[in-house]
């Protein structure tokens, strides 16, 4: 450490600022700051703070940084790759606090807000005027907006519309000397380098995010949601590439096996048919007129793969009850077994036929029986690992298998995360997919904003890559 | 003698890296590299991803300058020339990769010419939506670099929107690969985004993959005419209200369309303003879009006019191509759509107003203003367009935009001594000092 004062004393001169109500620093309440939504991994922090303004944000951080004391942002903690979590010890800094929509500018398409706006305000403020912010991850219900942009959050609609770096216009952050720094802006690009878009994604590593100017896209005229079902996951695999080949570009397209269906009838009443292996979800958006043309296309499409039955949405109540069932898919896995592990690999498209047969093996090997619901039209597969904590070895067994096939996604040329971002959790995978060169580079490139490497260490990177200058 | 120095030296270590990379120093050839009357000593011409390594690290222990080419169509932007020791020429890998049709991904050499990937990507009903100005020329890795676009960028975005991954030659020739084939990644940092806009200045761009997407299947090109501005705009804040969706909708004003031409195979008014719309897509979409955009033209009390396939297409490449006139300050002033209308506003009260061309894309808040002058001697006439930009640089800032030099002539960039300072600038120079310590890749001409 910088300094040689116990940490107590500096998380007393934090109180001075923030107020004793913004810090948390009782063992016992720290226990809920442990983890993030990635069971089975914890580490406590020295104390929580809870700043209101990037002011306080600032102050915080300048005497952290004079301290030596390694720091972590944290929004909600929904995050999968213990991004949040003070690995190795140190100070988490919830933003949930501040959590304000600032401004909202309809005519320009942009709204300014505070990171720990839940993502779905941002929407719920703007639909009125017709408008939406687009990224919607699964737990858009939850997740705060701050941490959708510190792992560039992605979610079902990511296929046509982009990720969260695609829709964030502007920023203010704290660097991790404590200076508070704005980048990018209100208009559509500012000039020199897209530090907005390598901010976007950091995962906390360069800057704390104070604020976030989001674009903000018109709401479409209208969806068609279909729900399409296959006895064959080879069929239903094959399809989304088919799709695509036809000239559809889905606004979503989301596959749900066996396994879930069985689950999510259970937990949430929803009819699936429970002798077929896999349902598609197939959103189109967009204009009314032309809807009834592609919507036969995909009809059509579907054919072609030996779907057994192809429905609509007759109502939003019904759009809305499927995309329900999709995004709380995980909240039955409690129907399969009182604990899972998850993985966010990539694959191309192509090879979803493929990956879906190896993950099944690896769960025969494993004796696990795998679940898939998944963002298929992206390639962005989610086996869900079910376990059971108290059998001895079954969760070491559940993280190998996920190992496993996170190595089968890279080796069919994909990545180890389409969304989750890599944390503490796929660090050591790295290696997989970047060479020595690669991680100095992007290492090099942290220096830019975190030299002193206390703002979330031990993160994205593997420890034993040693930096070339 | 520094410079005959430096020349030797660069050799030297070529020899020394054993490379097959190509280069000379034959004047009329070096003289083809010529930027803003300043000539490169050699110019290197590798024809792989290795050679680029081999001539980077070369120029690395040589402390060479060097400024990376592709088509040469916007290799004039920046600052004035501070050193140029070498021209790296990418345009010698131009081959395709990898293209998969059905995972809607090409990918590709940086040489390669993005008329060239459309011709092979239109077989299978598919394209890259960037067309930037001079597209026969522009290679896939100057767009990148430059991070250019034309007027499909208002439907489809930028290429940081559908640039899926690449690979770059750092400044001491490593090779880096960011991002991947796949259509979402996560892991690490984006630097894509970083190459992307950077002008050559952390790394020379080798490899891009991109995805693709499907061809419109029938297109349309429609102008509206407006006495003022304030109703062009009202009318544009409405389009883009409905669900009309047009895939564009850019406004010229009368300068623009008399200095280009671009109205003469279509027979209309001479009036302040036109806004030329663009739509794209299934053929009963465009037909209902036609009919709606004819009814809401109607309520603002003016015309929608279609035009013909023909002079759409010619319309459409004049937009793609503007580059300002042979003797104008052209600046790309960016802001917010109503921001963007007070600058368009503010450009009617400059005094030449009639020498003024602007072509705006309303929907991204990006004008392109051309301020003409008639006599590069005068030096009467160079203080009055270099005080019309100043005040133009202004006028932006108080509206929460930018403006920049995009297309001028050399002595307007020896005149003008100051630009907007970039927010973060000073974490950019941070980062151009880690990728480039030497400070060897297009020098003192970006940041």
């Amino acid at each position: 450490m910088a300094d040689s004062l116990p940490i107590h004393q500096y998380i007393h001169q934090i109180k001075q600022i923030i107020g004793d109500d913004g810090v948390i620093d009782d063992p016992v309440e720290l226990l809920s700051y442990e983890s993030d939504a990635l069971q089975g991994v914890r580490s406590e922090p020295y104390a929580v703070i809870f700043p209101r303004t990037t002011e306080e944000v600032s102050a915080v951080v300048k005497i952290l940084h004079k301290a030596g004391i390694p720091f972590v942002p944290r929004g909600a903690g929904t995050g999968l790759s213990c991004g949040c979590l003070p690995i190795g010890g140190g100070v988490v800094i919830s933003l949930i606090r501040m959590n304000r929509i600032l401004e909202i500018d309809v005519k320009n398409r942009y709204a300014v807000v505070e990171p720990g706006v839940i993502n779905q305000w941002i929407t719920d403020a703007v639909k009125s005027a017709g408008l939406c912010f687009a990224p919607d991850p699964s737990s858009g219900n939850a997740s705060t907006i701050g941490g959708n942009v510190a792992e560039n959050a992605g979610g079902p609609h990511t296929l046509k519309y982009g990720v969260t770096s695609n829709h964030i216009l502007g920023l203010e952050m704290v660097l991790p000397d404590g200076e508070i720094v704005a980048i990018g802006g209100k208009t559509s690009e500012t000039p020199g380098y897209d530090l907005v878009g390598i901010v976007t994604g950091s995962e906390g590593t360069f800057a704390i995010i104070t604020k976030i100017i989001v674009k903000l896209v018109r709401l479409p005229e209208t969806y068609v949601t279909f729900c399409a079902v296959f006895d064959s996951i080879d069929d239903a695999a094959r399809s989304i590439t088919g799709l695509f080949s036809a000239g559809i570009m889905p606004a979503g397209l989301e596959m749900i096996d066996r396994v879930f269906m069985k689950a999510l009838n259970q937990a949430f009443d929803m009819h699936f048919p429970e002798d077929a292996d896999a349902l598609l979800i197939i959103e189109l958006d967009g204009q009314l007129s032309g809807m009834e043309t592609l919507k036969q296309r995909v009809i059509d499409a579907a054919h072609t793969y030996n779907v057994r039955s192809i429905e609509t949405a007759v109502s939003d109540e019904e759009r809305t009850r499927l995309w329900k069932a999709r995004k709380l898919a995980f909240g039955a896995v409690g129907r399969i077994s009182p604990c899972y592990f998850t993985q966010d690999g990539v694959v191309p498209r192509t090879k979803l036929p493929e990956i879906m047969r190896i993950i099944y093996d690896i769960g025969k090997k494993y004796n696990i029986s795998i679940a898939m619901s998944f963002h298929a039209g992206d390639g962005n597969i989610h086996p869900c690992i079910p376990y059971d904590d108290r059998v001895p070895g079954a969760m070491e067994n559940a993280i190998k298998a996920g190992t496993e096939i996170l190595k089968a996604c890279v080796d069919l040329g994909g990545s180890i995360s389409g969304e989750h971002g890599i944390g503490a959790e796929k660090n050591n995978f790295m290696i997989w997919i970047y060479t020595d060169d690669d991680l100095a580079c992007m290492m090099n490139l942290k220096k830019a904003f975190n030299p002193d490497g206390l703002l979330n260490p031990h993160k994205i990177f593997p420890e034993t890559v040693q930096l070339k200058i | 003698m520094l410079i005959v120095n430096a020349m030797k030296s660069l050799l030297t270590y070529l020899i020394e890296e054993k490379t097959e990379c190509a280069f000379t120093q034959e004047s009329e050839l070096v003289q083809s590299y010529a930027i803003n009357g300043v000539n490169p000593d050699y110019v290197l011409m590798p024809k792989t991803v290795q050679e680029i390594s081999e001539a980077l690290r070369a120029a690395s222990k040589a402390r060479t300058s060097i400024i990376p080419w592709g088509g040469g169509t916007r290799i004039h932007f920046g600052g004035n020339i501070i050193s140029y020791n070498a021209a790296l020429d990418v345009t010698h890998l131009h081959s395709i990769l990898e293209y998969a049709p059905a995972e809607l991904m090409i990918r590709v050499e940086a040489g390669a010419g993005i008329g060239v990937l459309n011709d092979v990507l239109r077989k299978n009903n598919q394209f890259i939506p960037l067309n930037p100005p001079f597209i026969e020329k522009a290679t896939i890795g100057g767009i990148l670099a430059s991070n250019s676009w034309g007027y499909l960028r208002e439907a489809y975005g930028t290429a940081k929107d559908f640039t899926l991954g690449l690979k770059f030659v750092c400044a001491d020739g490593r090779v880096i690969q960011t991002g991947g084939i796949v259509a979402k990644n996560v892991a690490g940092y984006d630097i894509t985004k970083l190459l992307i806009g950077s002008w050559g200045t952390l790394g020379v761009i080798s490899e891009v993959a991109l995805r693709v997407y499907p061809l419109p299947e029938v297109q349309s090109t429609g102008i509206i005419q407006f006495k003022n501005l304030s109703t062009c705009t009202e009318f544009l804040f409405e389009l883009y209200n409905t669900h009309y969706s047009p895939s564009f909708a850019i406004v010229i004003n009368k300068a623009f369309a008399q200095g280009t031409f671009i109205l003469n195979n279509v027979s209309i008014n001479d009036v302040p303003y036109y806004c030329i719309v663009g739509l794209d897509g299934l053929s009963e979409t465009v037909q209902w879009q036609e009919t709606s955009i004819t009814n809401l033209s109607q309520k603002y009390s003016t015309e929608w006019m279609l035009i013909s396939e023909q002079a759409g297409r010619m319309v459409r490449a004049i937009l793609q191509n503007y580059q300002g006139t042979n003797k104008s300050v052209l600046c790309k002033v960016v802001s917010t759509r109503t921001g963007t209308i007070n600058i368009l506003d503010y450009v009617n009260t400059l005094q030449r107003e009639s020498l003024i061309e602007t072509l705006t894309f309303f929907d991204n808040g990006v004008s392109l203003i051309a301020i003409s002058y008639l006599d590069e001697k005068s030096e009467i006439e160079k203080k009055v367009v270099l005080d019309m930009v100043m005040q133009l640089q202004h006028y932006s800032k108080l509206n929460e935009g930018y403006c920049i030099l995009d297309s001028v002539p050399v002595w307007f960039k020896t005149k003008l001594l100051m630009r907007q300072q970039y927010p973060g600038e000073h974490i950019m120079k941070r980062i151009k000092n880690l990728f480039d310590p030497l400070t060897i890749l297009n020098p003192g001409r970006y940041i």
